[in-house]
C-alpha cells in the first residue's frame, strides 16, 4: 500500500483518482445502509447474514478476503524483483479452491446443523472444554489483529499521499477511513461487509486481468511482448537455488501446500462457509475460484511484472531494488504494475485510460479496506462467541450482537490509537514494528487450525488434548522461528520450507502423538458429528 | 460393502487427488528443475519463457481436476438444501 501511495503523488493523474476515491467510500456507505435495511438484529443474521449467502457474494467475499492490497501490487512485484519462478506461487490458488469445498463445505453443514458462528465454536463443539476455545480464537487473534492495525496505517499513508498539501492528512485519513469501515460493519454486519467484498473482488479480478492485456496490447501484441522477455537476465527465466533465495522449488511446493490452506481457516473465511446457503453455492465458489482467479494472474497482472523488468530494468541488477538502482518513478518493485498502467493507459486510452488507472489504485486501497472490516468484524464475532459467552451465558442474541459491535468499536480505537502513537512518538513506534512482523506471521499461526479442521471432518480420531497440544506447539514453533530468525540455521530452514508447512508438520506429529496417548471423544459424540456432516 | 457406484467414486477421488499432487509437485515442486534448473540457460517453447509454459500446464491439469470432482464427485453430494 505504502508503494502505490508514494506512486500517487507520482503521477500525473490529476484529481481523478480522488474523485473515484470519494465515489468509492460513498459507495461503501451505502452498502452500510443496504445491509442495516436487510437486517433481523438477530446475532446470527449479523454475523452470518442469515446463513443464506448465495453464489456472487460468496465467490467474490471469498476471493476479496483472500487477498488484500498486496495481490495486485506484491505478486507482480514478486515478479520483477524474482523473476518466472516466482509465478509458480499462482498454483497454490487451485488448492485453495478445493479446500474451499472440501473444508468449507462441512464446516458449513456442522455450522447450519449445530449454530455455530466461530470457528471455536466447531471446534470446541467437537472436542469440548473451554480452554481449547480460547487457544483456537487466539490464534485466529493472531491472525486477524495485526492485518486491522496495518490496514488502518495504510489508510492513513494514503490519505496523506492524496492530499499533501493539508497538514496533519495521516491522522485524519486513518480515522477517516476507520469511521467508513467502522460505519457500514456496525450497521450491516456480514451483509455490508461481504456486499463490499462483492465490489472490490470485480475490482479485483477485472484490475488484474485489464493490467495484463493492457500492457501486451501497449507493447504491440503477443509476439513483440515476449520478445521483450527473451531479453531479461537468464537469472529471471530460470529456478533460484535455495542457497541463495527462497525462490526454490521446495519452498514453493510447501508454500503452495500450506499458505493456502491457511488463508482459508482464518477466522473471517470460516465464517463465510458458515454464511454460504448451500453446498452447491461453495462448489461453484471453488470452481471460480480455482479457474479464474489463478487465470487472471497467471494471464494478467503477473505478466505486467515480467515484462515490466525488461521494459524497466534496474541500474544494476545485481544489487539491492532499492530506489537509487531503479529506474526515475519506481521507488520499490511492488510498483511496478501501477507504474506500467499509469504509463501506458492514458497514453493508450487517453480520459478513458486516467479513469481506468483511478479505478485500478482505488482498488488496491478497496482490497485493504476489505481485508479490515472482514477482519473486525471476525474479530466480534471471536470475542463475542469466545469469551464474553463464557463469562454471560444467559445473554440474549440480541445482547451478544451488540457485544460484537462494541469489541468492533473498541477495537478500531485501540488499533487506530497504536497507529496514531506508533506514527508519533518515538517510544511508541517499537510497538507498531513488532505489529509489522506479526503481519508476515499471521498464516503461519492461523494455519494450525488445519490438523483439527481435518480431524473433524474427515478423520475422527483425535482428542481435545491433542488437539490443544498440537496447535500450541505448531504456535510456538512460529515464534521460536520469529525469535530465532537470525540464525543462518533458522534461515536456511526457512528459505526450504514455508514456515506454516513447518509448523504444521510438528503440529500434526504433537497431535497423532498425545492423541493416541489420552482419553478419546465420545463415540455417540462423533456419530452425530458424522450424521451433520453426510 | 461398497456399492459399486460408491468403489467407482473411491477410485476416481483417488486418480484426481493423485494427478493433483503430480501436478504440484511436477509444476511449482522439483519437476521444473527439469525446465531451467538454477544457472541453466533460458529455454523457450513457442516463443515464451520454458518455465512459464509450465507453470501454465501444470494450472491447466489442476484446474482440470477441480472441474472433474466439481462436475462427477462433488455434484452428488446431497444435501437438504
Amino acid at each position: 500500500m505504502s508503494n502505490l501511495i508514494i506512486l500517487l503523488s507520482n503521477t500525473d493523474l490529476g484529481n481523478t483518482p480522488k474523485i473515484v476515491l470519494v465515489i468509492y467510500l460513498l459507495i461503501l456507505l451505502g452498502l452500510g445502509i443496504f445491509g442495516y435495511l436487510k437486517s433481523k438484529g438477530t446475532e446470527e443474521d449479523y454475523y452470518l447474514a442469515g446463513r443464506g449467502q448465495g453464489l456472487l457474494v460468496t465467490s467474490l467475499t471469498i476471493m476479496a478476503t483472500f487477498f488484500s492490497g498486496v495481490a495486485l501490487l506484491g505478486f507482480p512485484g514478486l515478479v520483477y524483483e524474482h523473476g518466472v519462478s516466482s509465478m509458480f506461487l499462482a498454483l497454490n490458488l487451485p488448492v485453495a479452491g478445493a479446500a474451499v469445498y472440501l473444508l468449507g463445505n462441512g464446516i458449513r453443514k456442522l455450522g447450519q446443523a449445530r449454530g455455530y458462528v466461530t470457528p471455536g465454536d466447531m471446534i470446541a463443539g467437537y472436542y469440548g472444554g473451554t480452554g481449547i476455545r480460547f487457544v483456537v480464537a487466539v490464534l485466529g487473534m493472531l491472525y486477524v489483529l495485526p492485518y486491522i492495525i496495518i490496514q488502518i496505517k495504510a489508510g492513513g499513508m494514503l490519505a496523506e499521499q492524496l492530499f499533501p498539501d493539508s497538514e496533519n492528512m495521516f491522522d485524519y485519513g486513518a480515522a477517516t477511513l476507520s469511521l467508513v469501515t467502522l460505519i457500514y460493519v456496525l450497521v450491516g454486519g456480514m451483509r455490508s461487509v461481504a456486499w463490499t467484498d462483492v465490489l472490490q473482488g470485480l475490482l479485483l479480478l477485472s484490475g488484474a486481468l485489464l493490467a495484463g492485456v493492457a500492457v501486451m496490447v501497449s507493447l504491440g501484441g503477443i509476439e513483440p511482448f515476449f520478445s521483450k522477455v527473451a531479453e531479461l537476465d537468464p537469472k529471471q527465466l530460470t529456478m533460484h537455488d535455495p542457497t541463495e533465495s527462497k525462490w526454490n522449488p521446495w519452498w514453493i511446493l510447501t508454500f503452495c501446500l500450506f499458505a493456502s490452506l491457511a488463508s482459508i481457516v482464518q477466522p473471517a473465511q470460516w465464517m463465510r462457509f458458515y454464511a454460504a446457503k448451500s453446498s452447491k453455492t461453495l462448489r461453484q465458489s471453488a470452481v471460480i475460484f480455482a479457474v479464474v482467479l489463478p487465470a487472471c494472474f497467471l494471464f494478467g497482472v503477473m505478466l505486467v511484472g515480467l515484462v515490466g523488468r525488461a521494459v524497466h530494468p534496474p541500474i544494476d541488477p545485481n544489487l539491492a531494488l532499492t530506489a537509487e538502482n531503479l529506474p526515475e518513478g519506481l521507488n520499490k518493485p511492488d510498483q511496478i504494475a501501477v507504474f506500467m498502467l499509469s504509463e501506458q493507459l492514458p497514453a493508450m486510452l487517453g480520459g478513458l485510460g486516467v479513469i481506468l488507472v483511478s479505478i485500478i489504485m482505488v482498488a488496491i486501497m478497496a482490497a485493504s479496506m476489505s481485508t479490515a472490516d472482514s477482519n473486525l468484524h471476525a474479530l466480534g464475532g471471536v470475542i463475542t462467541r469466545d469469551f464474553y459467552d463464557r463469562i454471560n451465558s444467559n445473554a440474549t442474541e440480541k445482547q451478544r450482537a451488540w457485544v460484537g459491535r462494541f469489541v468492533i468499536i473498541i477495537t478500531t480505537v485501540i488499533a487506530l490509537s497504536i497507529v496514531y502513537r506508533g506514527e508519533n512518538t518515538e517510544s511508541e513506534n517499537g510497538i507498531l514494528q513488532t505489529i509489522a512482523q506479526f503481519f508476515f506471521l499471521a498464516m503461519a499461526f492461523s494455519c494450525q487450525l488445519v490438523p483439527a479442521a481435518i480431524d473433524i471432518l474427515y478423520i475422527r480420531k483425535g482428542t481435545r488434548t491433542g488437539a490443544i497440544a498440537g496447535m500450541c506447539t505448531g504456535g510456538a514453533v512460529v515464534l521460536a522461528t520469529y525469535l530465532f530468525s537470525s540464525e543462518e540455521g533458522i534461515q536456511h530452514i526457512k528459505r526450504l520450507i514455508d514456515l506454516g508447512c513447518l509448523a504444521v508438520t510438528f503440529n500434526v506429529i504433537v497431535f497423532v502423538i498425545v492423541s493416541k496417548l489420552t482419553r478419546k471423544v465420545d463415540p455417540s459424540h462423533i456419530k452425530s458429528f458424522e450424521r451433520d456432516l453426510s | 460393502m461398497p456399492s459399486d457406484k460408491q468403489q467407482k467414486h473411491r477410485t476416481m477421488a483417488f486418480t484426481l487427488v493423485a494427478i493433483f499432487l503430480i501436478a504440484l509437485i511436477m509444476g511449482p515442486g522439483p519437476g521444473s528443475l527439469m525446465i531451467n534448473p538454477p544457472g541453466s540457460e533460458p529455454k523457450f517453447w513457442f516463443g515464451m519463457p520454458a518455465l512459464y509454459v509450465w507453470a501454465v500446464l501444470w494450472f491447466f491439469v489442476e484446474a482440470a481436476v477441480i472441474l472433474v470432482a466439481a462436475r462427477f464427485l462433488w455434484g452428488k453430494v446431497q444435501d437438504n438444501e
